[in-house]
């Protein structure tokens, strides 16, 4: 026989159960939002400069619910934390969380752009690396993004070879502050380059058409062209250049030019568009001849020309 | 790696003007651009803080040895700049009337070859607007054309703007409008065809290229959707030309690439899918209109007259559709599918007249065609809280299809050629989390493809991957190593390329007033190629055996006396050892053509000691003192050896 209970008991195991919770709620009051002003009496350094904080855009809004404005929107409500006069155990410390928490937090809002559409499977993210390994919310030195020092040496910080690369003789201008790393990258995770074979590289931005991002700047490169030089638009700008930096004079992975020009123009079968190979040089060209040994010097319009098969103009 | 001193925070007593200084000592003494921007507490105006730093001063520099290869690689002259610069303007109550935020920072602005400024205006929840401008002085030796002098004219410069205007930054629908304006002018290189055969002579013409960018987009959040799509127009032309006492050229080469974009996100708990697709349809024109006349090289009159034109078209399709799945919460699995089309085509004419032989030349529009379609899927599993692995499979198909095509009645196409290229590749790893604040992450990556399109490229390759993190406190230390090896040879060339690169750095802040940090470098770079090429008239074949040895390494210490000084101490140095000889020839090693003895190796040094003080003055005002030396020594051709002292003197002025 299924046990059933009378309407009466009903009423007195619900009456039971109400009086149970009002009485755990007496001794754990729920945590509860008190808003940021009540932060600042204490956190007087953060809120006086908070005005100049992106996220006061939450607090100036007015219309942001409590859990997504202002401090409490990252550091959860304040209330507990008030009673207990402080301390990192009443209130979301960033500094005592893992890093996917820390991004969690943040993605809360900030997944929003499609720009930080990948973060989650981006190198960094898989590496470990958190936002606030390189943002600082509070009282940032810098005035945009809420970088916690210059870029490039946020990105030095973990890639040594880069500095490496852009303290070569010829480089790119990150340095010098003409250029910055996102420029070309996307720290938060990019799509895989769709104009190359391999998923390399990695976190590469793209020009208009999901093309190198080098063609950003070097728009008379991008063509069309009459006569492309196909491993440009096959293989990329990296098969003859280091974008980063280089020993070589125009970023070029040889230091003459006729040596890198002759490892794919060597004649040999099995390569270029007709399968026929890369055509070695012709007599007229002795290259023990100095002057036959900078191939550009002629061949001008290297990446591609209208007017001449052999890129002379 | 770079720490900065633990300086006080705004707000805890330290001024905007040792703010300021501390900033600038964040960079190479003369690029005092590039420094993060000093935060200063700013003071009130109206219902506004302002806070604001100017940086002026006079940049100096003396050069000896080869100067045109200094300009190439340093290129900073003399005069007053203005060298930074930083101002904003925040809303007390984020409710300004016209605006909650005016930022405004410029560097190297006077005439330093690399300048910028960036400029952003908002008022909460209504706009948005970005501008960022930049123009670069190239200077890159060309050709010698000043006589006994070497005066070298290869000088452009380029200029940049971006404008981007967001309207309802903060809704839910928001709407974007952009314009882009780069250009670019000077001296560039050229040629000029000589009247003997396939002669030609280097000249230098000038430089006329403009692209702009119109565009206009909206982005929608919907259901936990998020869709972005953008339509934009870009224009270019390039308006080159020469003109020389019997030559004359004209070339205009003027196009648009009208191109949409589309990007769709969408997550939600354990799934998310995202994708972006591009369409482009670029178009060109072009028109070459050249004549030469004069004397061959038998010393017969002859001239000679080319036309060419047509217009080309590419237009390019891409998408990009990944699928993420986190079906438990230690795992996550990610696949996802691109494919990337591209064709060249377009028609085009092209004569060739020459008055001596009455013979007339045509060619013809070479069509080329990519079509790539890839998948990968990555999975990662997190065994335990500090042990996690990944791993991943790719597999992509490239087809590359050309044909040259007639545009005359009755010419006939070329044949067509096709190729399919088919690559294999898989990808592992480990990260470790042995102890706190230790990460350890360990990746290799093997790929084959079976039908590469140069001679160089990838084909049998496989990439090695370590990484080594420790903090402890204001200590950091980095190691890592990465490897790349790729073969590609068939059975008449061998190509092998090795690269090797492994680095380290470590940082630390032991006090409040002093930092260190130091990084090292070393790329090893071993590549064997196939080569043929003509000596006279013997065609020469053997093997090309390139070997660079590229030591990097920079130290610098940082000292923040009080509020009163600040200094910074630095050296930077990038040595290429090449295979370890001190003459072009003569090696017993490497390749045993006598072509490629001398250019096989490539050693170099360039290094720069550096310095920087600021000193404050009084309250807000600072005065700075830098100094860089840059040395360039080429051990194979000591005309291209350059020293140089740069530096400046400035005041720095916050409020």
């Amino acid at each position: 026989m299924a046990l059933r209970f009378s309407r009466t008991t009903d009423y007195r195991l619900a009456l039971a159960a109400i009086l149970t919770a009002l009485v755990a709620g007496a001794q754990t009051p729920p945590n509860q939002y008190v808003g940021s002003a009540a932060c600042k009496d204490c956190h007087s350094d953060v809120w006086r400069t908070f005005n100049q904080n992106p996220h006061f855009k939450s607090v100036a809004s007015g219309k942001e619910k409590p859990a997504d404005t202002g401090c409490e929107g990252c550091h959860g409500p304040g209330d507990r934390h008030i009673q207990a006069f402080g301390g990192r155990e009443t209130i979301v410390a960033f500094s005592t969380m893992s890093r996917p928490q820390v991004l969690d937090a943040c993605l809360r809002c900030h997944s929003q752009t499609m720009s930080r559409a990948n973060i989650r499977r981006s190198s960094h993210t898989l590496n470990g690396v958190a936002c606030t390994d390189c943002h600082l919310i509070h009282g940032t030195p810098a005035r945009r993004f809420l970088l916690a020092k210059a870029q490039t040496e946020l990105c030095y910080q973990c890639h040594a070879n880069v500095r490496a690369d852009f303290s070569m003789p010829f480089k790119h201008r990150v340095n010098e502050g003409f250029m910055a790393c996102t420029d070309c990258h996307n720290p938060h995770g990019s799509f895989a380059p769709e104009w190359r074979m391999a998923s390399k590289p990695k976190m590469t931005g793209t020009g208009a058409a999901d093309e190198e991002p080098c063609l950003k700047c070097h728009s008379e490169k991008r063509g069309p062209f009459a006569y492309e030089h196909p491993p440009v638009r096959i293989e990329g700008c990296e098969i003859c250049h280091s974008p980063h930096g280089s020993t070589n004079s125009r970023l070029l992975r040889r230091p003459v030019v006729f040596t890198m020009c002759l490892e794919c123009h060597n004649g040999a079968p099995g390569f270029s568009l007709r399968g026929t190979g890369d055509p070695n040089p012709s007599q007229a060209h002795n290259m023990t001849d100095p002057r036959y040994q900078n191939c550009t010097t002629c061949h001008v319009r290297i990446h591609g020309s209208n007017s001449d098969s052999l890129f002379r103009r | 790696m770079t720490l900065q001193p633990r300086y006080s925070r705004p707000g805890r007593g330290a001024t905007g003007a040792s703010l300021a200084a501390a900033a600038c000592l964040l960079l190479p003494a003369v690029c005092a651009a590039q420094q993060t921007d000093a935060r200063s507490q700013g003071g009130g105006w109206g219902d506004y803080t302002v806070s604001s730093s100017f940086e002026t001063g006079y940049r100096f520099q003396t050069v000896s040895g080869n100067d045109a290869e200094y300009r190439s690689t340093v290129n900073f002259g003399n005069g007053i700049k203005l060298l930074d610069n930083s101002f904003t303007m925040n809303s007390k109550d984020g409710h300004g009337r016209w605006f909650d935020e005016i930022l405004l920072t410029t560097r190297g602005l006077g005439g330093d070859p690399y300048e910028s400024a960036a400029f952003r205006v908002q008022k909460n929840r209504w706009y948005r607007y970005d501008l960022l401008w930049r123009r670069n002085d190239y200077y890159n030796p060309g050709l010698t054309t000043g006589g006994a002098t070497g005066a070298q004219l290869l000088n452009t410069g380029y200029d940049s703007q971006n404008h981007d205007l967001t309207i309802l930054p903060q809704s839910k629908i928001q709407i974007f409008l952009g314009y882009t304006r780069d250009s670019q002018s000077g001296a560039g290189i050229s040629t000029v065809p000589g009247l003997d055969a396939t002669a030609v002579y280097s000249v230098f013409v000038n430089v006329r290229r403009l692209r702009s960018e119109y565009r206009v987009g909206n982005e929608i959040r919907l259901h936990g959707f998020r869709l972005t799509w953008t339509h934009g127009w870009e224009d270019f032309k390039d308006d080159g030309g020469a003109t020389l006492n019997s030559f004359s050229r004209t070339e205009p080469y003027h196009g648009t690439s009208p191109y949409w974009r589309v990007g769709l996100f969408y997550e939600r708990g354990w799934f998310a899918v995202n994708g972006r697709f591009s369409y482009t349809a670029g178009q060109r024109g072009y028109l070459l209109d050249e004549s030469t006349a004069g004397f061959n090289l038998a010393g017969a009159a002859a001239n000679r007259q080319v036309a060419a034109y047509g217009t080309a078209q590419r237009p390019v399709a891409a998408g990009n559709l990944t699928i993420s799945a986190q079906p438990a919460s230690k795992l996550a699995v990610v696949n996802q599918t691109s494919t990337y089309n591209v064709r060249t085509e377009g028609n085009s004419a092209y004569t060739e007249f020459d008055n001596s032989t009455q013979a007339v030349q045509y060619a013809f529009f070479e069509y080329l065609g990519i079509f790539t379609v890839a998948n990968r899927t990555n999975v990662n599993y997190q065994a335990k809280r500090w042990l996690s692995f990944h791993g991943g499979y790719q597999y992509t198909d490239r087809r590359i299809r050309s044909v040259q095509q007639a545009v005359f009645a009755g010419a006939p196409a070329g044949p067509a050629y096709e190729q399919v290229n088919i690559l294999n590749s898989g990808l592992g790893g480990v990260r470790l989390n042995a102890l706190k604040g230790l990460t350890l992450t360990a990746e290799g990556e093997v790929g084959r493809t079976n039908h590469p399109f140069a001679a160089k490229s990838d084909q049998n390759y496989h990439t090695l991957l370590g990484h080594l993190r420790y903090q402890y406190k204001s200590l950091r230390l980095l190691a890592a190593s990465h490897a790349d090896y790729n073969t590609n040879s068939t059975a008449f060339t061998a190509y092998s390329s090795k690269s090797r690169v492994n680095s380290a750095s470590a940082s630390w802040a032991p006090l409040g007033w002093l930092a260190l940090d130091a990084s090292y470098s070393k790329l090893h770079l071993d590549t064997v190629g196939g080569i043929a090429y003509f000596a006279g008239a013997q065609l020469a074949s053997g093997q090309s055996y390139y070997i660079g040895n590229i030591h990097s390494g920079s130290l610098g210490v940082r000292v923040v006396l009080k509020k009163l000084a600040t200094c910074y101490l630095g050296y930077s140095i990038v040595q290429d050892t090449g295979d370890g000889r001190g003459n072009p020839f003569g090696n017993a090693t490497g390749s045993s053509l006598p072509a490629f003895q001398a250019a096989q190796t490539y050693p170099i040094r360039f290094q720069s000691p550096m310095a920087r003080v600021s000193i404050r003055l009084v309250e807000n005002v600072r005065a700075n003192f830098g100094y860089q030396r840059y040395g360039f020594r080429d051990d194979f051709h000591s005309l291209q050896d350059f020293g140089s002292n740069t530096g400046y003197v400035s005041l720095t002025w916050s409020f």
